[in-house]
């Protein structure tokens, strides 16, 4: 007989209580739904018991401020007439950072979380948006309504950033140093010890550089007095610091960059040089070198005439006579005098001689050190590139050979390497433009103990030894 | 819940709803100074608007425990449950700015994400499994009964052995405590039910014949039986039990063979069982990661508002 599965056959075998008993599934799924919710309500009442509010941090705290880790109320202050809210203020950040106002006529001033922006990591609070800056430099206004001396809409680097302010307004380089690129750079060049290539950076150091000049010698030191170019003296600390004396070229001073082959000799007699100083010094210098000369060397007070060599248009020279050495130093002083001030000097300087002054006015040379003011360039930043990929009127056929000539590069070279995107470098504003002048900063009253911070922070942030 | 025509209308809107946040998002995204964060007034709104659909979908389960109310067809709240429940991942996401943040704001989008996931994954098991059933057990009962009807289908097999070979001391009596208890713990019918089911048959077999069917019945059928979701047993594929049985046909004269059938029978209605003991499984067993974690979400998720308000 075979089995038979009637609909009754197959109710008989159910028990009608079945629900009523309990099954592993649905048991597993009552404890875990009562288990889950309670170690998340204990884990937030632990957190809260112990003070420790890490948990609902929104992120880890910037570089700068992890010791602030655990110390919230450090920022999170309660404002005027909240007592539930925290909110962080301005005034906290200023406790510390009293950053001064940017422009005296800016329409608005932002609060300091609407630019640096907390609880990102590790990121630099410094790295601000593009659209942080352009809130007021997309239509810049000032608090008068007045039109501003500034360009109007600035957004971005790669958008509509101005061409470099120098060659927007066609300004020229104001030095009265005459020097010609092209010629300096130009090959085979008579240096002290034969023909050389000059190199950029034979002219053009950063303060701190170490390199002795390769042009500079105990003779050159001795006939200038100045010293070969030592480094700068740079304070241990500031070795660690991001700009230790090496963002901007250092102004090329005589004794180290030009000495090496612009020689000051005054006289055939003495192989001394003038000192590379005012007009007086060097005057004082050639009467007493003079003076001394002739002490040495009476007999040349009696002169012979020299008249196979004499110029024509010189007037013919007295007959052998016998000077004074008053007089003898007065003749040779003037005649040197001659020579450096007409020749030597005026090689390079600009030179007003006029009969009635007795020593020549040497203009001031007008170096610009730092050609954008309202922006920050490190040259030790780019020191792996070549002078002249960014410099290209500094060498080769295209060279300047006008002082006025500006060589810094134009915006166009900026953009080549800082846009957005992969495979460039930084390009938002702040990497050249800062916002706070910091020289204007207000000090501040020191409260944090490091110690006692340190020693409340975990383990991973205070490690061992430290 | 099967996803057919009938989530037409939720689907039409939960894509509206995802395309018009995402412009929404993707604008914001590009302008916002700093990149997108939760406490801007738009990363707020998408945040509360998430939280919302995350409390409506947490509230079905309330649903559930209060059947009998009047508050909305059971299964207007299971699809508001599965495309507001979906939808809410994308809201906390442009809320949190894809950004994990902290301790307590990564472990909430980390449990919202295991919420989300296996949730869908477990709408694809009750879209499929249940068809799955449907077609693979014929013979599917209730799941918290298939352990009584294991036992009911050992008696049976006993029945129709003691019917063909007469009395089998080493078989009878080889029911479990836990079986014991539960028919001793059994009401209803059970308890008016006859514990054997003989077949009637008038066919007995002789000693030669009788010793390969028992041999048969105690090394394989019956700890099939007993352990059937156990890996050695031929009995618990199909195939082979086929040839198995097969066999023990040509062993038995054809009068005796409607009990093998039957003894056949039972074996394919076990393995029937276990099949669905299997789908009954994977059709429940992600609920216990998804209910619990979605409780936790919940409370944390609540705790998070109290503290953004705060700092």
């Amino acid at each position: 007989m075979p089995r038979v599965r009637t609909t009754k056959a197959l109710a008989q075998r159910i028990d009608l209580n079945y629900f009523k008993r309990p099954i592993p599934l649905r048991r597993w799924r009552f404890w875990l739904i009562v288990l889950l919710p309670l170690a998340a309500f204990l884990w937030i009442g632990w957190k809260l018991t112990a003070r420790d509010f890490r948990p609902y941090s929104s992120g880890p705290l910037s570089a700068g401020h992890v010791l602030l880790t655990r110390e919230c109320h450090t920022c999170h202050v309660a404002e005027k007439n909240a007592s539930f809210e925290l909110h962080s203020s301005d005034q906290a950040c200023k406790s510390c950072h009293d950053g001064p106002i940017h422009q005296v006529k800016q329409t608005s001033e932002p609060a300091c979380g609407s630019c640096h922006i907390e609880h990102r990591g590790a990121a630099r609070l410094i790295a601000t948006s593009d659209q942080s800056c352009a809130q007021c430099h997309g239509n810049l206004q000032t608090v008068a309504g007045s039109t501003t001396s500034y360009i109007k809409t600035i957004t971005s680097l790669g958008g509509d950033h101005p061409e470099i302010a120098v060659f927007r307004d066609h300004r020229k380089d104001p030095s009265t140093i005459r020097l010609n690129h092209k010629v300096h750079m130009k090959k085979d060049l008579l240096g002290p010890h034969g023909s050389v290539q000059l190199q950029c950076a034979d002219c053009h150091r950063q303060p701190v550089t170490r390199d002795a000049w390769r042009f500079g010698s105990a003779e050159t030191e001795a006939a200038t007095g100045a010293p070969s170019p030592a480094p700068a003296k740079v304070m241990k600390a500031d070795l660690y610091a991001p700009d230790p004396g090496r963002a901007l070229m250092t102004l090329p001073k005589f004794a180290e960059s030009c000495s090496g082959c612009h020689l000051l000799q005054f006289d055939k007699r003495m192989p001394d040089q003038v000192p590379h100083d005012k007009p007086e010094v060097v005057h004082a210098f050639v009467v007493k070198k003079f003076e001394a000369y002739i002490a040495a060397h009476p007999a040349e007070l009696r002169e012979q005439p020299e008249e196979d060599r004499r110029l024509p248009s010189r007037p013919a020279p007295p007959a052998a006579r016998v000077l004074t050495p008053a007089q003898w130093v007065a003749e040779h002083t003037k005649e040197a005098e001659k020579l450096l001030w007409g020749k030597t000097c005026r090689q390079c300087h600009a030179i007003d001689i006029t009969e009635s002054q007795p020593l020549p006015k040497v203009a001031e040379s007008n170096y610009t050190l730092h050609w954008l003011p309202r922006a920050r360039f490190d040259h030790d930043a780019h020191r792996g590139f070549a002078c002249a990929s960014c410099h290209p009127k500094a060498e080769g056929p295209g060279a300047s050979t006008d002082t006025a000539d500006v060589l810094i590069p134009k915006i166009g070279t900026c953009k080549e390497c800082h846009a957005p995107g992969p495979n460039h470098v930084e390009a938002r504003c702040f990497e050249c433009h800062a916002y706070h002048d910091w020289s204007k900063r207000k000090e501040v009253n020191p409260t944090f103990v490091p110690s006692a911070m340190r020693a409340q922070l975990p383990s991973a942030a205070n490690p061992p030894g430290q | 819940m099967r996803i057919d025509e009938t989530h037409r209308v939720w689907l039409v809107a939960s894509v509206l709803i995802l395309g018009a946040t995402t412009a929404v998002y993707v604008l914001y995204a590009l302008e916002a100074p700093h990149g997108p964060r939760g406490g801007s007034p738009l990363g707020l709104t998408f945040g509360i608007i998430g939280f919302g659909f995350m409390i409506y979908a947490g509230l079905l389960g309330a649903r559930k425990q209060v059947p009998v109310w009047r508050l909305g067809r059971a299964q207007t709240w299971m699809r508001g449950h599965l495309w507001l429940g979906l939808l809410a991942l994308p809201l906390i996401l442009f809320h949190a700015g894809f950004h994990f943040g902290g301790p307590l704001t990564s472990i909430l989008l980390w449990l919202l994400i295991i919420t989300v996931a296996s949730g869908v994954f477990g709408a694809i098991l009750q879209h499929y499994v249940p068809r799955l059933i449907l077609e693979r057990v014929p013979m599917e009962t209730i799941y918290d009964e298939i352990d009584r009807i294991r036992m009911q289908l050992r008696e049976e097999a006993e029945g129709f052995m003691e019917d063909l070979c007469g009395n089998a001391p080493e078989a009878v009596g080889v029911i479990t405590a836990q079986e014991q208890d539960m028919e001793l713990r059994a009401g209803g019918y059970t308890a008016l039910r006859p514990s054997r089911t003989g077949t009637g048959a008038q066919y007995k077999l002789t000693e030669e014949e009788v010793e390969p069917v028992r041999s048969f019945y105690t090394a394989e059928l019956l700890p099939f039986l007993v352990h059937p979701e156990g890996p050695d047993s031929r009995l618990a594929d199909e195939t082979r039990a086929l040839g198995a049985f097969s066999k023990l046909r040509m062993l038995v004269p054809a009068a005796a063979h409607p009990v093998i059938a039957n003894l056949e029978s039972l074996c394919d209605e076990e393995r029937q069982l276990t099949r669905q003991v299997r789908l009954h499984r994977l059709l429940h067993i992600w609920l216990l990661l998804h209910i619990p974690l979605s409780l936790a979400l919940l409370l944390l998720s609540v705790f998070h508002v109290v503290i953004a308000l705060r700092y």
